[in-house]
């Protein structure tokens, strides 16, 4: 019988500081704006007991030090909570070579507490109802612990009610405590981890191990050191005695030591911008360059060096993502252009006699020398004969060469092209997608992945293709990011289009393809969300069902699920992802069912019309409008089609509508040819008080049956014309708010 | 100035009082010395073991034709391998030998950054740091934990250092050609020797990428492979596995060449690796070794097509 012990307070909120346990990710420079809090300074003192941990070893990266640290606070945290003690503050931090943990306002003693030891469930634990006939499992549990059955307690759980096993256990006092849970935590906290010269040890050599509880070392040892009451410094292991987190923290401030992550990264910031600054320029920002050398010093020292400045004759793209990705150096330009500097962090005090700078400038020098070298030796050959290079280079062992995938994505673009109306780009847009893969031949994207498309789209300008073309092909990738634009011109914004969706196509169309909530081997959410923000923000009116339909075609047998089914799956899919790229543009959940419900396959018609329900609901007669069209399908939900007979028609009521309704419907028409939505819907606001009247005077399901079906003619009509707009029923009615603050959040 | 002669021989020295045997070199020239013959059929055997040489590279692929400052088609390494089922510390011995030449913290920027290391032609697979001094990785680390294809009975450690860039950092000469041989008295730092020892780079690396003869490369490849099959079947596990991995500059010289599609690549790594993991399967057989329990570690990461590509490229 299984002994669940439950915690009475596993559910609070973790108070972790998440700011310095935070591992790096990729943002920019400029984008952060977040609220710093120091970890060194903290001008509150709370009351009560503070345990202090240091481990220190050789170097380690913050992706193996963060998930340690956090392991290890996480388990502290919870076991300390299941004991009902409540945790003031917890504050960790970690630099390459230390990590840090401190837990401060712990109390006395331990609360008393209880242990409680789960049995069989409630409808289990007896053979009858009256409770009289204890089941087998019941009468274990109670030999097992030593107790009566009337000793047992009835105790609710998420998953039912359980007999169960209720202990009282005294509190003890926080000092046995502490010692016995760091033990056991400490001696848990590598048996997962897998790096390293041993299954169970620290990832590299442990120097040094300090655990205080108020000021007092534990009687403990880790990774065979014992626990110390000192720190070192940075470069030397003079020991420097620390009473706990705050002499702790000033000892390393004296040593130029910065422990937070959050603090380092935006002490580089500025130091970085300022240093530049000296300069005469500014920092190129690159993605996640940051974080990466915050996280990977403890004393944040920013140095430049120099640069040959025949080098800067190459592509600045290029430049920077060489300094970048090979040597995590910032790259410096002014208003004219690139500088020749470098900017990287050094982690010591400083570099007094230029050695280590000279080190970089070599080191930058060469990996600039092998841009440069991969840079001359792709102009030997023009891109137009790189392209052959792409039959022997996969794109996807299913799915063919990349010269295969070209092949393909030449034959989307015709159609395409016909169907935007826009036959004159053709010419280019041929010519574009015959270049647009041949950079991944390039030695510079063989070894700078990253660079795809730019560098295509730089060669193919140097080769004087015309704008239209090298503009395709740089900017084929674009939008990398949510916040990254779409291609610029017309021909490049068909060709990503184009690409993506055989992309997706095709990837539906093998085994594994297709995205899962969890799994999404070739990234096509993102992919797909590209292409839906290419078609919305560049107004391209194109059918995607026909393309995929089409896309699917040039595949021939290559695929594995039948047509039907794959298109099927990958229109649900791009559903999804646009229902949620039109919630992130800002339109409400039902604006979106209402006009997707229409089933255009339009997306600039489907943001006329979410922008047209997106201002006209801010009217109040909107609401009437809605509810009468809620009024309406409820009413017809289910009835067959019925035939509209006008001269039958005998109330006033009625006539009315019908009257008026034959004049909005010309003027809907009008309005809806010119996808003027907004104007379309105003016709419909006129048309509410008619409604009203309507539902007032007239009884739809009047006895007689012509009568009635007759009405019911009449409201179909109507409905017809509403959903020439959008499914007004399925709108919410709104909060009336002033037409003037027409922006939704 | 630091010279070549002074690294290698402290070196030597270093892992001599570690206690390693310090071998001649692979005799042919390879492009990483985890690839020696001996190490591989030593490693193979569940005695403690410990070796150190100084082993001739090359990477065709690499070549700059002269035009970079540390990046050559050849250099040289020197390559520890490191066998004991308690490796005492490596980490700190290879930090030791760091500060012994001269790249100490207190005087350099020093980094370790975590790697992982494939060599698919040996089946092999490790993770391990590579350190990095004032921005350029000078040195390696790895802990195997496969080999042919099979988890090593006892830990591996390898440690590699790149001694041209070791003498380049630490003395501060211009590039890898003007490094001294032999510090003071050397000659070799006049720029005429110093403009031979470019020339071989340039040569070399017109030959590789423009002048070798493709179809004679490949008729290199693809004899070296039916050569090792032969031994194989006349029971040489050694022959066998020296044949088949004799392959891999051969292999390096059509890549520079640009004649070696990826999936032509993949499929001759392949297949050196088949013919090495059989040479194993037959030593371990021939030496009552089999009981040497064959790889519990996963096999399907095995695919990626990369030699080790080695220092300087662990930083994707």
């Amino acid at each position: 019988m299984p002994k669940n012990r439950v915690s009475k307070r596993s559910a609070a909120k973790n108070p972790v500081t998440e700011d310095v346990v935070k591992e790096p990710v990729t943002e920019d420079v400029a984008e952060d704006q977040a609220a710093e809090r120091s970890a060194t300074e903290n001008p509150v003192e709370p009351e009560g007991h503070e345990l202090f941990l240091e481990i220190r070893s050789q170097e380690l990266s913050h992706r193996i030090l963060v998930p340690l640290l956090r392991r290890l606070t996480t388990r502290l945290f919870e076991e300390l909570m299941s004991r009902g003690i409540e945790l003031k503050e917890i504050l960790t931090c970690a630099t390459p070579r230390r990590i840090a943990l401190v837990i401060r306002g712990l109390p006395d003693q331990e609360p008393d507490g209880e242990d409680i030891f789960l049995g069989p469930p409630l409808e289990e634990a007896y053979l009858d109802d009256e409770r009289e006939r204890p089941s087998e499992t019941l009468l274990e549990l109670c030999k097992t612990h030593e107790v009566e059955l009337d000793d047992l307690r009835e105790t609710p759980t998420e998953r039912g009610r359980f007999m169960a096993v209720v202990k009282t256990r005294d509190g003890r006092p926080i000092h046995p405590l502490i010692s016995e849970m760091i033990h056991r935590h400490l001696g848990e906290l590598t048996k997962s981890s897998d790096r390293g010269f041993g299954s169970d040890r620290w990832p590299r050599p442990v120097t040094g191990f300090c655990a205080l509880l108020d000021g007092t070392p534990l009687d403990q040892a880790f990774e065979g050191l014992q626990a110390e009451a000192w720190t070192v410094g940075h470069l030397d292991d003079e020991p420097l005695p620390i009473t706990g987190w705050d002499s702790w923290s000033e000892i390393l401030a004296e040593q130029g030591i910065v422990p937070s992550y959050e603090d380092r990264r935006t002490l580089l910031k500025s130091k970085i911008r300022d240093l530049a600054a000296e300069l005469g320029g500014k920092p190129v920002e690159h993605p996640g360059l940051l974080n990466r050398v915050a996280a990977s010093c403890a004393v944040p020292t920013v140095i430049h060096g120099d640069i040959a400045p025949e080098l800067l004759t190459l592509p600045e793209p290029l430049w920077v993502h060489t300094l970048a990705e090979r040597q995590q150096a910032f790259a410096v330009r002014s208003e004219t252009g690139l500088l020749p500097f470098f900017i990287t962090v050094i982690d010591r005090a400083g570099d007094p006699e230029g050695k280590i700078c000279r080190g970089y400038e070599c080191a930058v020098a060469g990996h600039l020398a092998d841009a440069r070298f991969f840079y001359e030796t792709d102009r030997k050959i023009p891109l137009a004969r790189r392209v052959r290079r792409l039959e022997q280079l996969t794109f996807h062992e299913r799915l063919g060469t990349w010269a295969e995938k070209s092949r393909r994505l030449k034959a989307l673009v015709e159609p395409a092209c016909r169907e935007l109306g826009q036959p004159e780009i053709l010419d280019s847009a041929l010519e574009a997608a015959g270049l647009l893969k041949a950079d991944l031949a390039t030695s510079a994207v063989l070894e700078l992945p990253e660079l795809r498309g730019t560098m295509g789209g730089l060669y193919a300008r140097e080769e004087g293709y015309v704008e239209a073309v090298w503009q395709a092909v740089h900017d084929q990738y674009q939008p990398r990011s949510t916040s990254d634009p779409i291609p610029r011109s017309r021909v490049g914004q068909v060709l990503a289009v184009a690409d993506r969706l055989g992309s997706l196509v095709g990837f539906f169309g093998i085994g594994d393809g297709i995205p899962t909530q969890r799994h999404d081997p070739f990234k096509l959410r993102p992919l797909a969300l590209g292409m839906l923000r290419i078609l919305i923000e560049a107004d391209m009116s194109l059918d995607l069902d026909l393309l995929s339909a089409r896309a699917l075609k040039l595949y021939e047998d290559r695929l594995d699920h039948s047509a039907e089914d794959l298109l099927k799956q990958l229109q649900q899919f791009l559903d999804d992802r646009l229902t949620h790229l039109l919630g992130v543009k800002g339109f409400k959940r039902d604006e979106i069912e209402a006009a997707k419900a229409v089933g255009t396959r339009d997306l600039p018609d489907l943001i006329a019309r979410l922008e047209a329900l997106q201002t006209v609901r801010q009217r109040e007669a909107f609401n009437g409008l809605v509810r009468a069209a809620k009024r309406i399908s409820k009413m017809t939900a289910g009835s067959p089609e019925a035939q509209l007979v006008p001269d039958s028609l005998t109330e006033p009521a009625e006539l009315e509508l019908h009257e008026k309704m034959t004049q909005v419907s010309e003027s809907l028409a009008e309005s809806i040819s010119a996808s003027d939505y907004e104007q379309a819907l105003h016709h419909l606001l006129d048309l509410a008080p008619t409604l009203d009247r309507f539902f007032a005077d007239v009884l739809v399901m009047d006895e007689d049956e012509g009568r009635r079906s007759n009405r019911l003619a009449l409201l179909q009509a109507c409905r017809r014309l509403y959903w020439k707009v959008a499914r007004l029923n399925a709108m919410e009615e709104s909060t009336w708010v002033e037409s003037d603050s027409s922006t939704t959040t | 100035m630091a010279s070549m002669q002074q690294v290698i021989q402290q070196l030597s020295m270093f892992w001599d009082g570690k206690g390693c045997a310090v071998l001649p070199p692979c005799a042919f020239r390879v492009p990483m010395g985890l690839l020696h013959p001996q190490a591989f059929f030593r490693l193979l055997e569940p005695d403690p073991w410990m070796a150190a040489f100084l082993q001739p590279i090359s990477r065709p692929a690499d070549s700059r034709a002269g035009t970079h400052p540390y990046r050559t088609g050849r250099h040289l390494q020197f390559q520890v391998i490191w066998k004991a089922p308690e490796p005492t510390d490596p980490h700190n011995a290879l930090m030791e030998s760091l500060e012994l030449l001269g790249a100490h913290r207190r005087d350099h920027d020093l980094r370790w950054t975590e790697i992982h290391t494939e060599v698919a032609a040996l089946g092999a697979s490790g993770h391990g740091w590579q350190v990095e001094l004032d921005g350029l990785d000078i040195a390696r680390i790895n802990f195997l934990d496969r080999l042919a294809e099979r988890a090593p009975a006892v830990p591996v450690v390898e440690i590699a250092y790149g001694i041209e860039r070791l003498a380049l950092f630490l003395g501060g000469a211009e590039d890898v050609y003007a490094v001294p041989w032999q510090g003071a008295i050397d000659q070799h730092t006049q720029e005429g020797t110093r403009e031979k020892r470019r020339e071989v780079e340039v040569e070399l690396h017109r030959y590789s990428t423009e002048v070798a003869n493709v179809g004679y490369l490949q008729q290199v490849v693809d004899g070296l492979d039916r050569e090792s099959g032969r031994c194989l079947k006349a029971g040489l596990p050694q022959a066998a596995y020296e044949l088949a991995v004799r392959a891999l500059p051969a292999l390096d010289h059509l890549e520079a060449r640009g004649a070696l599609p990826a999936a032509e690549r993949r499929h001759w790594l392949e297949q050196i690796r088949a013919r090495v993991c059989e040479a194993a399967d037959l030593y371990q057989g021939t030496h009552g070794l089999n009981e040497i329990d064959p790889d519990d570690i996963g096999r399907d990461d095995i695919d990626r097509d990369d030699i080790d590509p080695g220092e300087g490229e662990h930083d994707a």
